[in-house]
C-alpha cells in the first residue's frame, strides 16, 4: 500500500468536493468512503464483484443474419462494490453495447455477462440496479410525479412507500417546481434528472449512466459529478460511460478504454496517468528567487527544467494516444494495469 | 328465420371436449416451439447449447410466470390506456362513429324489416370499428415502444414479459370496453329512436262494421242484422307503412291489434263516445309493440324419426333422419303424410309451474309438395304428446292429436291445452284429462312431442330446432348487451392477437397478419370445408391428394380406395396408401391450424337480435368467453416466449 502516501490530482479533486458537503454523517459504506488525504487513495481490489463480463463479445447481423459489426470483442471486466468505474471511448467503440448488455437488452454473441454473480438476463436482478439510458427514455405525456410512480409501481412498491421516495428524489434531482408539468415541456437538463430520478427510486446497489453529462451545462454537470460522489459515499457502486474525458478524469476510481470493441487500457486512473520520469510542479506566487533556486537544485540533481507551464489534461493524452496506436497497429494493446 | 346456431351443444356436454382441445393446443405449441428455439440455437452454437438455452428458458418460465404482479400488470395497463386515449387514431374512431351514426340517423325505413336493417346497420358498423379500433392500438404499441426505446426503461425494471404483454392487453381491452358500451347505448337508443313512430287514424278509411247474423249471446239476442258491432280501418301512413284494423265492440269498447307490418303491430282501442258518433279522436293507437322480442325457447333435447313402417329411420352415421327430398341441404329432415312416419321431439325437464294452462308451441317447420293440392289452405298435420317407453315402438299413453295447418315461411304459434283427452296403454281414452306436464312425463323428466303430416303426398321437414317450447320473453335490452359481449369477445382476440403478433414482427406486418388471423377465423368453416373438398360432415376422409385425384380422373367415386382396388401392382397399392396417409395427416394438420384461430362468424349474434331470439349465456355466450379466455392464455403465453428470447435493443 506504498500508493496511498501520493496523493493524486484525481483524487484530491474527489476529496475536494466531498469537503463540499461536510459534516454529513458518513455512511456506513463498508468502511469505503475514506476522508483523509492519506486514505484517499481507494483500494476496492477486494470488495466483491458487482458486475463482470467474461470474454464478451457482440457482433451486430443484420436481418439477414449477415455479419454486420463487431462492437465488441472478448471483453473481461470486473466492477466491484463501492468503486465508479468508468468506461471510456470514442463514440461507437462499443460503449452503450457493453452496458446493454449487462442489463440484458441484448445478447451476448460469445462470452457472459454476469450481474452480481448471476447472468444478467434474470429479471431477479433488476431490483438491484438503476439505469439511465443514454437518452431519457421516458413517456413524455406524464408528468414528473406520474412518471416516478410508474417506475416505482413497476418496483411494485406499494403505495406508501413509493410516495414518499418520489418526494425524496423530485426534491433531490431539484424539480418540485416542476412535478405537474409534462414532460414534453422539460428541458434536456430537466429530462436527465428526472432520469436520474427513476434511476434511484429502487435504491440500487448497482447505477449504470449512459453518457450522464452529455448535453448538460458546466453547472449541470458538476451537478451531476457530485451526485456520482455522493453515491458512491453512500456506498454504491457506479458504472458510467462516457466520451467525455474530464468526467471520467474527476470521478473515476477505475476505467478502462475502449476503441473499436477492444478493451485498450484499464487501470486506476492515476496508475495509468502517471508518467513516471515526467515530473509537474504547480505553485502560487512562487517568487523569482526560488524559481531560480529550484532551477539550481534540479541542475545539481542532473536534471533539466523542461516546462513550469499549467498541466495539461494528460487522460486527454493518454486517450489521443490509445487512438493514434490503434489506428496504426489494431488490435488489443498490450498492458492492461490492474 | 331459421337461427341454426340457436342449437350450441349445452355447456357441459361443450366443456370437456374444448378443454381436451386446449391441452392439446398448448402441448403441441410447447413441442413445436422448443423445436423452433432448438434449431434456431443449434444453427449458431451447436445442440448442446440448444438443449441448455431451451430448457433455461423453459424451466424460468414457470417462477416467472408465477412472480406475475398485479401492481406492475395494472401499472403497464394504465400506461397503454393513457397512450391509447392520447392516440389520434381513437380521436379519428370516434368522429368516424359520430359521422357514421349521425348519417345513418336517417335510415331509410323504406324496408319490410326495418329491425333487420337497423341491427345490422348497428352491429356490421361497430364490428368494423372496434376491429379497426382495437387493431390500430394493439399492433403498433410494443414496436412503438421499442422504436422510441421506452421499453428500455421498462425492461431493465424488475418487469416481466407478461406483465408487459398482460398489461397491454388489459389497457387496450379497457379502451375497448370503454368505447363499446359507449356504443351499445347509443345505437340502443339509435335503434328504438329510429324504429319508433306514431300512426295517426285514417278518418276517411272507418267504416261500420255490421251484423251479417242475429248475434245471440247466453240465449239473448244482443244484435240484429244491420247492427253496427265494431269499426274497420286505417291508420295513417307514416315510416313508410300504415296498417289496418277491425275492433269488435263490447259494451261501447273495444280494442285489438292492427295486422303485422314491418316487424310490427299497434293495438288500436275505441271508446265510442256517449252521443255515438265516432271520431278519430275515439280511437288510441300503441306504440308500435312486438318489434324488439327476446324469445326464450327450450329445444327438445333431441329428434327422431319414424320411418314408413313405424320403424325408427337413420342413416349410414346412425343419425336419425326422415326422408331426403333434394331440397336444400340437409337441414331439414322429411315426413310423408299419410304414413305412418313421424318426427318425434324429446323434451327434458319442462317444468309444469313454469306454464299456465297452455304449453306455447312455436312450429317452423318446412313443406314439400309432391301434389299440388290445394294451395290456399296449407298443409295438415297433427301433434300429441306420449310417454316414453322403452322404444318408439312401444306403446305407451299418449294424449289425444291436436290437429293444425302448417304455416310456411313463418314461425308459428301453437298454444296447446296443458290438459288433453288421454289414451291408455291400449289405445282407450282415459275416463279424465290428463296434464301433459305431469302425467305422460317419464322418470327422467322427459315428454315426447310426435308430429305426424296428415296429408297424403305432402311432406313436412322438421330438424330439432323446429319445433320449441316457448318460455317468458327475457329482457330486450339483455340480449342487445349480450350481443355486445360476443363484439367484445371479438375486440378481445383482435387485442391479443395484435399484441401477440407485435411481440415479433413490426407495426405493420402485425396488423397485416392480425387482419389476416381475423379473415381466417371469420371463414374458417369454409376454408375448412374446401381443404376437405367440401364434405359438410367435416369426415376426415377426402384429402387433397385423393380431391385432386378425383378431378384429374373426371370421376367422382372413383377414391383412391377403389383404383387401389383395381390393381394387384404391389408399389401402386403402397404408393395409393402412402398417398391416403398423406392426405390423412395434411387434412389433420389443417383442422389442427384452423383451431389456431378463433371462430368469429359464432361471436356474431346479431341474426338473434333479428331474429327475437334470447342469446342463452350457457350454452352460447360462456362457451364463447371461455374459448376467448384460452385464446388469450394461449397467445399471451406464446408472447411471453417470444419477448422473452428477443434481443430489445438490437
Ligand atoms: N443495433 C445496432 N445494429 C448494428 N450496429 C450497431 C447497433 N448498435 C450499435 N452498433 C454499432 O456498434 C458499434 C458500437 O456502438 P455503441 O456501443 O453504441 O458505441 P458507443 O456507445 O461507444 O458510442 C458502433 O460501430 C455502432 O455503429
Ligand atoms: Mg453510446
Amino acid at each position: 500500500m506504498a500508493k496511498s502516501e501520493t496523493s493524486s490530482k484525481t483524487n484530491s479533486k474527489v476529496n475536494k468536493s466531498q469537503s463540499n458537503k461536510e459534516g454529513e454523517p458518513e455512511e456506513g459504506g463498508g468502511g469505503v468512503a475514506v476522508e483523509t488525504a492519506e486514505a484517499s487513495k481507494r483500494d476496492f481490489s477486494q470488495n466483491e464483484v458487482v458486475a463482470e463480463t467474461r470474454n464478451l463479445s457482440k457482433t451486430y447481423h443484420d436481418f439477414w443474419g449477415r455479419q454486420k459489426v463487431q462492437a465488441l470483442k472478448s471483453l473481461d471486466i470486473e466492477i466491484r462494490k463501492g468503486e465508479i468505474f468508468g468506461l471510456l471511448g470514442p463514440n461507437g467503440s462499443g460503449k452503450t453495447t457493453t452496458i446493454k448488455l449487462l442489463l440484458g437488452l441484448l445478447f451476448p454473441t460469445r462470452g457472459q455477462a454476469l450481474l452480481f454473480g448471476k447472468d444478467a438476463t434474470e429479471v431477479k436482478q433488476k431490483e438491484r440496479i438503476g439505469y439511465l439510458p443514454e437518452e431519457s427514455y421516458l413517456y413524455k405525456f406524464l408528468n414528473a410525479e406520474e412518471t416516478l410512480d410508474f417506475y416505482g409501481r413497476l418496483f411494485d412498491m406499494p403505495r406508501d412507500l413509493r410516495k414518499k421516495r418520489v418526494e425524496e428524489l423530485i426534491t433531490m434531482v431539484g424539480l418540485n417546481w416542476a412535478k405537474k408539468r409534462q414532460l414534453k415541456e422539460y428541458s434536456k437538463g430537466m429530462t436527465r434528472r428526472i432520469g436520474l430520478a427513476q434511476a434511484l427510486l429502487n435504491d440500487p446497489e448497482l447505477i449504470i449512466l449512459d453518457e450522464p453529462t452529455t448535453g448538460l451545462d458546466p453547472i449541470g454537470t458538476r451537478e451531476m459529478k457530485d451526485l456520482i460522489l455522493r453515491l458512491r459515499d453512500e456506498g454504491k457502486t457506479v458504472l458510467l460511460c462516457s466520451h467525455l474525458l474530464a468526467d471520467v478524469q474527476d470521478v473515476c476510481d477505475r476505467i478502462a478504454v475502449l476503441y473499436g470493441g477492444d478493451l485498450k487500457e484499464m487501470g486506476r486512473v492515476d496508475d495509468l496517468l502517471k508518467v513516471q520520469n515526467i515530473t509537474q510542479f504547480s505553485t502560487t506566487a512562487l517568487p523569482e528567487e526560488a524559481r531560480t533556486e529550484i532551477e539550481e537544485v534540479l541542475k545539481k540533481h542532473g536534471a533539466d527544467l523542461l516546462t513550469m507551464t499549467n498541466p495539461t489534461s494528460t487522460l486527454e493524452e493518454l486517450f489521443l494516444k490509445i487512438v493514434k496506436e490503434s489506428q496504426e497497429r489494431p488490435g488489443r494493446r498490450g498492458a492492461v494495469h490492474k | 328465420m331459421i337461427v341454426e346456431n340457436q342449437l350450441a351443444i349445452p355447456f357441459l356436454q361443450w366443456l370437456p371436449d374444448a378443454l381436451l382441445a386446449f391441452v392439446a393446443v398448448i402441448s403441441v405449441l410447447l413441442v413445436l416451439g422448443s423445436m423452433v428455439g432448438f434449431l434456431s440455437v443449434a444453427f449458431r452454437q451447436g445442440p448442446t447449447e440448444a438443449v441448455y438455452a431451451v430448457a433455461n428458458v423453459l424451466f424460468k418460465a414457470v417462477p416467472d410466470v408465477m412472480a406475475t404482479s398485479p401492481r406492475r400488470t395494472f401499472a403497464l395497463a394504465k400506461i397503454a390506456f393513457y397512450e391509447a386515449m392520447r392516440n389520434k387514431v381513437l380521436v379519428a374512431v370516434l368522429i368516424f362513429l359520430l359521422v357514421m351514426l349521425f348519417g345513418s340517423w336517417f335510415l331509410d325505413s323504406k324496408n319490410d324489416s326495418p329491425v333487420v336493417l337497423y341491427i345490422s346497420v348497428v352491429f356490421g358498423a361497430t364490428t368494423y370499428l372496434i376491429f379497426l379500433l382495437s387493431l390500430f392500438l394493439s399492433v403498433f404499441s410494443l414496436p412503438n415502444d421499442i422504436k422510441n426505446k421506452t421499453i428500455y426503461t421498462i425492461v431493465t425494471k424488475p418487469v416481466r414479459p407478461l406483465e408487459i404483454i398482460l398489461g397491454r392487453v388489459l389497457g387496450f381491452g379497457a379502451i375497448g370496453s370503454l368505447f363499446l358500451v359507449l356504443v351499445m347505448f347509443v345505437s340502443y337508443a339509435f335503434v328504438q329512436r329510429g324504429l319508433t313512430h306514431e300512426h295517426q287514424i285514417n278518418v276517411d278509411s272507418i267504416e261500420e262494421i255490421t251484423a251479417q247474423n242475429p248475434i245471440i249471446q247466453n240465449g239473448e239476442v244482443i244484435a240484429q242484422i244491420g247492427d253496427t258491432i265494431g269499426y274497420r280501418g286505417k291508420t295513417t301512413e307514416d315510416a313508410h307503412h300504415s296498417h289496418k284494423f277491425e275492433i269488435y265492440l263490447e259494451e261501447g269498447k273495444g280494442s285489438a291489434q292492427t295486422d303485422f307490418k314491418s316487424d310490427h303491430y299497434h293495438t288500436v282501442s275505441l271508446t265510442v263516445p256517449d252521443d255515438g258518433i265516432v271520431t278519430a279522436d275515439s280511437f288510441t293507437i300503441s306504440p308500435p309493440q312486438g318489434m324488439f322480442r327476446s324469445r326464450v325457447p327450450v329445444y327438445a333435447s333431441r329428434i327422431d324419426f319414424l320411418g314408413r313402417n313405424g320403424e325408427r329411420s337413420v342413416d349410414n352415421t346412425g343419425k336419425s333422419v326422415g326422408i331426403f327430398v333434394g331440397k336444400e341441404w340437409m337441414y331439414h329432415s322429411y315426413i310423408e303424410g299419410g304414413s305412418e312416419m313421424a318426427a318425434v321431439w324429446t323434451f327434458k325437464d319442462l317444468s309444469p309451474e313454469s306454464f299456465e294452462e297452455t304449453l306455447p308451441l312455436e312450429l317452423n317447420l318446412s313443406v314439400f309438395r309432391l301434389s299440388k293440392g290445394d294451395m290456399s289452405r296449407g298443409i295438415a298435420g297433427e301433434i300429441y304428446f306420449r310417454k316414453p317407453s322403452s322404444s318408439l315402438q312401444v306403446k305407451s299413453e299418449e294424449s289425444v292429436r291436436v290437429p293444425f295447418i302448417v304455416k310456411e315461411f313463418e314461425i308459428q304459434s301453437l298454444a296447446v291445452p296443458r290438459e288433453l283427452g288421454g289414451l291408455d296403454i291400449q289405445g282407450n281414452p282415459t275416463e279424465n284429462k290428463i296434464d301433459v306436464l305431469k302425467d305422460l312425463v317419464n322418470d327422467k323428466g322427459e315428454v315426447e312431442l310426435w308430429l305426424q303430416c296428415t296429408d297424403t303426398r305432402q311432406y313436412l321437414g322438421a330438424a330439432r330446432a323446429s319445433i320449441y317450447v316457448r318460455t317468458p320473453d327475457s329482457s330486450y335490452f339483455l340480449n342487445f348487451v349480450k350481443a355486445y359481449i360476443g363484439l367484445w369477445i371479438q375486440m378481445v382476440l383482435v387485442v391479443a392477437f395484435g399484441v401477440f403478433f407485435s411481440t415479433f414482427l413490426n407495426g405493420p406486418i402485425s396488423m397485416l397478419t392480425t387482419l389476416l388471423s381475423i379473415i381466417i377465423g371469420s371463414f374458417k368453416e369454409h376454408i375448412f370445408l374446401i381443404a376437405t373438398s367440401g364434405r359438410e360432415d367435416n369426415q376426415l376422409s377426402v384429402g387433397p391428394i385423393e380431391a385432386a385425384l378425383r378431378v384429374l380422373t373426371q370421376t367422382d367415386s372413383k377414391g383412391l380406395d377403389l383404383i387401389a382396388a383395381d390393381t394387384t401392382n404391389p408399389l401402386l397399392v403402397y404408393g395409393l396408401s402412402a398417398l391416403q396417409w398423406i392426405d390423412y395427416f395434411v387434412v389433420l394438420a389443417l383442422r389442427a391450424f384452423s383451431n389456431l384461430f378463433p371462430d368469429f362468424s359464432q361471436l356474431n349474434f346479431s341474426n338473434s337480435l333479428t331474429a327475437g331470439y334470447n342469446i342463452n349465456f350457457y350454452n352460447q355466450l360462456l362457451p364463447q368467453l371461455l374459448t376467448a379466455f384460452g385464446f388469450v392464455l394461449v397467445t399471451s403465453l406464446v408472447s411471453y416466449f417470444f419477448l422473452k428470447t428477443k434481443e430489445i435493443a438490437k
